[in-house]
């Protein structure tokens, strides 16, 4: 979960350095990798009885 | 004179800013540390902030707005999960209810009302003035707020998860 929060802060500073391509690259990757954890966590959960 | 949609990015910025600060105010003072669900939803919410923060630096582009939609879909459909997973009757919810509604209802809600607001400058975008120009004062504000907010979250997600998928929640 921290390497989520730390790449949206480096692509953060990827765009205060103007480095347009590096920071979309990074923020495309970590949406990807966010729905990676949210599958992963989703996967693990308990199921609610009905 | 710089067009008026770069304004509304920086105030969607303070916004999300804002509400990402009383989150992080409810962790320190609430009675529930926060979900890996609630945390995602975060992720979201700066991901939007982030998406705006790069119109205002790089100029307004439409892949900008896109970045933008995109985590505001991915928090959505996060928020929705958790939604999902307190729906039945009888279920209590997690953490303290603000208005009546649970904090990741109103998560839902702020992605929602995201999605809409860029709708909207998406409407006007074949008029905006796209060009970059230097960041005002306030613009200023508004990113180093957004870097402030999300470099607290780094701690915070350290403090409370460690190098983990913070899935003990």
């Amino acid at each position: 979960m921290i390497v989520a929060f730390f790449l949206f802060f480096v692509m953060q500073t990827f765009i205060l350095t103007k480095r347009w391509s590096w920071a979309l690259s990074v923020g495309v990757f970590n949406l990807c990798y966010l729905l990676f954890i949210f599958f992963s966590i989703v996967d693990q959960e308990i199921p609610i009885q009905l | 004179m710089k067009d008026f949609s770069y304004t509304i990015n920086a105030l969607l910025i303070l916004i999300l800013c804002g509400i990402l600060t009383a989150g992080f105010a409810e962790e320190l003072f609430g009675p529930v540390p926060p979900c890996p669900l609630c945390y995602l939803q975060r992720l979201g919410m700066i991901g939007v902030a982030t998406g705006a923060m790069m119109n205002l630096v790089f100029g307004i582009r439409m892949r900008h707005y896109a970045f933008c939609l995109a985590s505001a879909l991915v928090g959505g459909m996060i928020s929705l999960r958790q939604i999902s997973l307190h729906v039945i009757p009888g279920t209590p919810g997690y953490g303290e209810k603000v208005m009546g509604l649970s904090l990741y209802t109103w998560a839902f809600i702020v992605f929602c009302c995201s999605i809409i607001s860029i709708v909207i400058l998406l409407i006007d975008y074949h008029r905006t003035k796209r060009e970059p120009s230097p960041l005002n004062t306030f613009e200023q504000l508004c990113v180093a707020y957004l870097m402030a907010v999300s470099a607290l979250n780094v701690g915070s997600v350290w403090f409370h998860c460690g190098m983990t998928f913070c899935e003990h929640g």
